[in-house]
């Protein structure tokens, strides 16, 4: 592991704005006065200071004088917990899935590759909006299905890995020492897979939170009167033209924290096994 | 075009620098070398020692990072055109044809092999398609492949190593050069076909009168080709003389290390009484590969073979690679499920109960590949010690064993706290057998266990196998494809071919007479070291191959 | 090779029936189906009316084989909005997706394989590093973000409204902005993979070997790293199929297209539970379609596999 003097400029940027965005979804409430519920008809569509609004509320205000900057830091809060939770669910379930495949073979590995095939053949999108159909959307029902979103990659990855790391010679060599099957697992086989997993984890998280925001958007995912970037964009889009940093604003807060995690992802993967490169693709 | 005794080729003085930061200042320092028409020299050494660099210097085709510093190359009589790009592309495939060590990955997978000949013809301006594909067939047929139309229209993947190089060869040939380089062209082979493919190079060199720069680490290849020899060594060359002066009076130490190194045949006697501590019945193996969702396709690797090993005796299992030797030992080790058939560990049916932990010390392996059979990120005094820790030992108690062990097989103690990566090939393999021999099995498993490694390593860590083997009186277990090794220390034998045990019997037996057609055959293709092999391989080259290599 | 194809056929069937298996259950787990098929607000006559008419009073494992028999009777339910039935909706949908869809696909392949040949033919330089960016700018780019900086900058700097397909005219100026905003990511993708392919066939050894053998560097680019190249990147063709339909869904919605997306949406907001299950079988069909194609494609194109079998 090099130090952070040694990094890439652009995956220096890229770690400083992911902890400008935790902290500004952690602390982003006490830079305003202002709740992010708090209505106001005589403050409707302020605009941001830089463009001739007052340091009363620094962003602007929307539709319904609600102060942009608490409306932010609560959406960065949410859309934070559920691109964690979610990528969590995902990583753990996909994982442990890809483990028992990977390590029983056989009957559990074949349903368990059959599982991954169905998913990977419908858009997760998809199954999440079938669901929110049938369902009443709840942000537990948010967060679990951004979860879904993804198992199969952590599935895939980790039984490959586990049949390669099983094949190499000092596993077998342990094998043949008499070591169980345990000592194996925790010792050879979790610490090989915990780098895939790792870097599986920074290409996934930016999937779940282009899912939770794209949800939001379309204005089925987080309800009011909590409230997600995507959702914030999807209440401003009417006025995009007259008022366009309502949705200017968290959208750029979207694209730059997929961006930046995406780019410490492809550098960590670099880093940790030039070999993974392409691991996530199909194989024959 | 000059006289047949001018030179066709002069090297003088070539120097190609490595760039800054590698082991040494240069990948070759000062290399004179000349070839006449239909000479053939070889260019012997081990990994690194320069002369596949030699040989990519001579295209023109160096790897990024090294250059020609020094030194003068002509060709036919004049300087090699380096750097002009035309006048070089003309030049290769056409004047200079190359011999690659791996055959089947320097043709293109998606295009037939027909074709590919057919190009090479046509960018060197044979114009008329038609007369592209009859030379195409007749060199398909010159190379003595059967059914050339056949092999015409074949991809690569359906063509065996063998027919794979033959088309290489083809190639290499179609446009008569002046010089044919071969580098490495047996190694990634069988044995048998190794035979086949030297015999079938040096005819057709003959036939085609061109120069011949032959590359390779093996001497024993060397004696049955070579007009002169010239041995090299990180670079530099180290002797240069007739193959006749090479092998009877090689006068650099490096050399001679490089002769003895040789296995040689000599086969002990063996010891009657002993009792019997491993015995396999019938063994079977089959392998079910998955096809499609549903459906399985079996493959029977291994079928009825069975095999009796003494104490402090070694049994030799020989066969070419994919005729179920490893298969077998894996499933004796239970690493792999039989589909039939009973090992016996000192009496005791392993196959019904599975192994105790007690009972997987009593039996040890050593693998192929020294560097994948080391955890990287492990000291290696821990990968030694593992087998002490498993069994019980306190980490102080382990790691005193490992010290012992790393002592006992030639190591210093120093070694205890590196990482695998700071280990040479052999250091390497020296220590997967101390990480063996900690646990003091009673049988010791050596599978294809010096073939990963440089020649005269090879000889090191065969006198190591026999000297500890002497000092703790364990029996081995001794899989390899090559017969003189198998000659040099087994006591019996046990020959495999597709998945059977054709010929089984002391050593002496097996190896001076034998009894099954297929171990002639392999023992016909071995040269032995003097070169004196001569007149099986005409046997053999002259016969035209059907196509069925052995693979 | 037929039995390759066989299997492959199975296995997409077997992927089919596990989907409306799940739709099945899904939808007598969320609730009672008289109650969500039925019109809201219908009195309970009617709702008893429709459990009887859907089968519901009787078992769960007879229910399941009427839903599948319907299905393959083309029974897909009808809108409880409008009444027309989901198949009837789903195809006045359908051309204005597969244009927007193929467009983007069009874009997505064009340009994607061709800047990402360029890449891999500079390796490490400052074009290869430009390509590498775009290709991790396509990745985190959220389409419905892209979608409204388009209709922004049209409407502030040219003065056009992109979002403007609703009201029926669709133009290729219209057709345009939303295709290209939908192929991004799948851009980014193709340009990332074909680099990868390429740069992985062009340092196999038969490339030096063909070197040696004096065929011309032009030859050897499009005669022989070329089409091996090409063969890996066929499956991203299956693989980008995915996220252009899940693209679609918001990409309509934030231009307004009149597509199957839209639909979909429409339905999802206002629980129209026959339309949104036929919708969800329709993809699920098309893309194990596409992917058993682009298996069955690959096969042929690739002579280690389509011989290996024979």
């Amino acid at each position: 592991m090099s130090t952070f003097r040694d990094m890439p400029l652009a995956v220096r940027i890229a770690i400083g704005f992911v902890i400008l965005f935790v902290l500004f979804a952690l602390f982003g409430g006490f830079l305003t006065p202002y709740d992010f519920r708090q209505t106001s008809l005589l403050d409707r569509f302020e605009p941001p200071v830089f463009l001739g609004g007052t340091w009363d509320h620094v962003l602007g205000t929307d539709g319904r004088g609600r102060d942009l900057l608490a409306r932010l830091a609560m959406g960065a809060k949410v859309t934070l917990l559920v691109a964690i939770f979610g990528t969590l669910i995902g990583a753990v379930f996909g994982s442990l899935l890809g483990l028992i495949a990977g390590g029983r073979r056989g009957k559990a590995d074949t349903l368990i590759m059959m599982a991954v095939d169905v998913q990977a053949s419908v858009p997760i999108i998809i199954i999440a909006l079938f669901v929110l159909a049938l369902f009443k959307s709840s942000l537990l029902l948010i967060v679990i299905m951004v979860g879904f979103s993804g198992w199969e990659n952590y599935a895939r990855l980790v039984r490959a890995s586990t049949l390669s790391v099983r094949e190499r010679g000092y596993v077998t060599a342990e094998r043949v020492l008499g070591a169980s099957a345990a000592r194996i697992y925790l010792r050879y086989i979790l610490p090989n897979i915990f780098n895939v997993i790792l870097v599986q984890f920074t290409i996934n998280l930016p999937l779940t939170v282009l899912l939770e925001t794209a949800l939001s958007f379309l204005g089925l995912g987080v309800q009011p009167p909590m409230t997600s970037l995507g959702q914030i964009m999807s209440d401003g889009r009417d006025r995009l033209l007259t008022s366009w940093w309502l949705t200017m604003f968290p959208g750029a807060i979207i694209f730059f924290l997929a961006l930046s995690v995406s780019i410490v992802g492809d550098w960590l993967r670099d880093q940790l096994d030039p070999t993974l490169r392409n691991a996530g693709r199909r194989g024959t | 075009m000059g006289d047949s005794q001018s030179d066709l080729l002069d090297i003088r003085g070539l120097t190609i620098a490595l760039p800054e930061g590698a082991d040494r200042d240069h990948a070759v320092r000062g290399l004179d070398l000349s070839i006449r028409r239909g000479e053939c020299v070889c260019l012997v050494g081990e990994s690194g020692s320069g002369k596949s660099i030699t040989a990519q210097a001579l295209l023109d085709m160096l790897p990024r990072g090294l250059t020609k510093t020094e030194g003068a190359i002509a060709f036919e009589g004049a300087p090699l055109p380096a750097g002009d790009r035309a006048a070089m592309r003309r030049i290769r495939g056409d004047r200079i044809g190359l011999i690659f060590q791996e055959p089947a990955a320097t043709l293109d997978p998606v295009m037939t092999v027909g074709k590919q000949i057919e190009e090479l013809l046509q960018v060197h301006g044979m114009g008329s398609a038609r007369a592209r594909r009859a030379r195409a067939l007749e060199m398909i047929t010159a190379v003595r492949l059967a059914d050339p139309e056949r092999i015409h229209k074949s991809y690569p993947h359906q063509l065996s190593g063998g027919q794979a190089q033959r088309i290489a060869i083809a190639m290499a040939l179609a446009l008569k050069p002046a010089l044919l380089i071969a580098d490495e062209p047996t190694t990634a082979l069988d044995v048998t076909t190794q035979a086949e493919i030297l015999a079938l190079i040096r005819d057709l060199q003959h036939e085609f009168g061109a120069g011949l720069l032959f590359i390779t680490h093996d001497l024993s290849v060397v004696a049955d080709i070579a007009d002169r020899v010239m041995v090299m060594r990180e670079g530099e060359v180290v002797e240069t003389g007739t193959r006749d002066e090479i092998f009877e009076k090689p006068s650099h130490p490096y050399t001679i290390r490089l002769l003895e190194s040789l296995p040689k045949p000599g086969a002990k006697e063996t010891e009657p009484d002993e009792p019997v501590v491993l015995e396999a019945r019938d063994i079977a193996i089959t392998y079910h590969q998955r096809d499609g969702v549903f459906g399985t396709r079996a493959i029977e690797a291994v079928r009825g073979v069975s095999l009796v090993l003494k104490r402090g005796e070694t049994h030799g299992l020989v066969g070419q690679s994919g005729s179920g030797k490893s298969s077998l030992v894996r499933g004796i080790l239970q690493l792999e499920p039989l589909s039939g058939g009973t090992v016996l560990l000192d009496g005791i049916d392993i196959t019904a109960n599975g192994m105790t932990r007690a009972m997987r010390k009593r039996i040890q392996l050593v693998q192929q590949d020294p560097f994948s059979a080391l955890n990287p990120r492990q000291k290696a005094g821990w990968s030694v010690a593992e087998g002490a820790l498993i069994h019980g030992a306190t980490r102080k108690q382990a790691a005193e064993r490992a010290r012992e062990m790393l002592a006992l097989v030639g190591l210093p103690e120093q070694a205890f706290d590196r990482f695998p990566h700071e280990f040479s090939g052999g250091q390497r393999q020296r220590l997967c057998i101390a990480r063996a021999l900690v646990v003091e099995p009673e049988i010791l498993v050596a599978d294809e266990a010096i073939s990963a490694l440089d020649v005269s390593i090879q000889a090191q860590i065969l006198a190591l196998f026999a000297s500890l083997q002497k000092k703790l009186g364990f029996a081995m277990l001794f899989v390899t494809h090559d017969l003189r090794v198998a000659a040099s220390i087994c006591d019996a034998v046990t020959v495999m071919y597709r998945g059977e045990a054709v010929e089984q019997g002391s050593a002496s037996k097996v190896l001076v007479t034998p009894a099954h057609d297929y171990t002639r055959t392999l023992l016909d293709a071995v040269p032995d070291r003097a070169g004196r092999a001569t007149s099986s391989l005409a046997r053999v080259g002259s016969a035209v191959a059907t196509g069925g290599d052995p693979s | 090779m037929t039995r390759v194809i066989l299997f492959r056929i199975l296995r997409s069937l077997a992927t089919l029936l596990i989907a409306v298996t799940i739709v099945f259950f899904f939808i007598r787990l969320s609730g009672d189906p008289a109650q969500a098929l039925a019109p809201p607000d219908a009195p309970p006559e009617v709702v008893e009316a429709y459990r009887v008419k859907l089968g519901l009073d009787k078992p769960l494992p007879v229910q399941y084989a009427n839903y599948v028999l319907g299905l393959f009777q083309g029974d897909f339910g009808y809108s409880i909005h409008t009444g027309k039935s989901s198949l009837t909706l789903f195809l006045e949908r359908l051309p204005a997706t597969l244009m927007l869809g193929g467009t983007a696909l069009a874009i997505a392949v064009i340009f994607g394989i061709s800047i990402g040949a360029i890449a891999a033919l500079n390796r490490n330089s400052f074009i290869d590093r430009l390509v590498m960016g775009f290709s991790v700018f396509a990745f985190a780019m959220p389409n419905f973000f892209f979608g409204l900086v388009v209709i922004l900058t049209g409407a502030l700097v040219f003065g056009i409204f992109f979002g403007a397909a609703a009201n029926g005219h669709i133009s290729l100026l219209l057709l345009l902005p939303p295709a290209a905003t939908l192929g991004l990511a799948s851009m980014g993708a193709f340009a990332r993979f074909t680099r990868s392919s390429l740069l992985e066939t062009i340092n196999q050894p038969f490339m030096m070997a063909l070197e040696a053998r004096g065929v011309p560097a032009s030859r050897r680019l499009w005669r022989h790293a070329a089409p091996n190249a090409a063969i890996p990147i066929v499956t991203m063709l299956g693989l980008s199929l995915g996220s252009l339909v899940a693209g679609a869904v918001v990409t309509e919605q934030v231009f307004a297209w009149p597509g199957v997306g839209q639909l979909l949406v429409r339905s999802v907001a206002t629980r129209d539970i026959a339309v949104v299950q036929f919708l969800v079988l329709a993809v699920t069909f098309s893309m194990t379609f596409a992917n058993l194609a682009v298996d069955i494609l690959y096969s042929f194109l690739d002579p280690r596999i389509r011989r290996a079998a024979s």
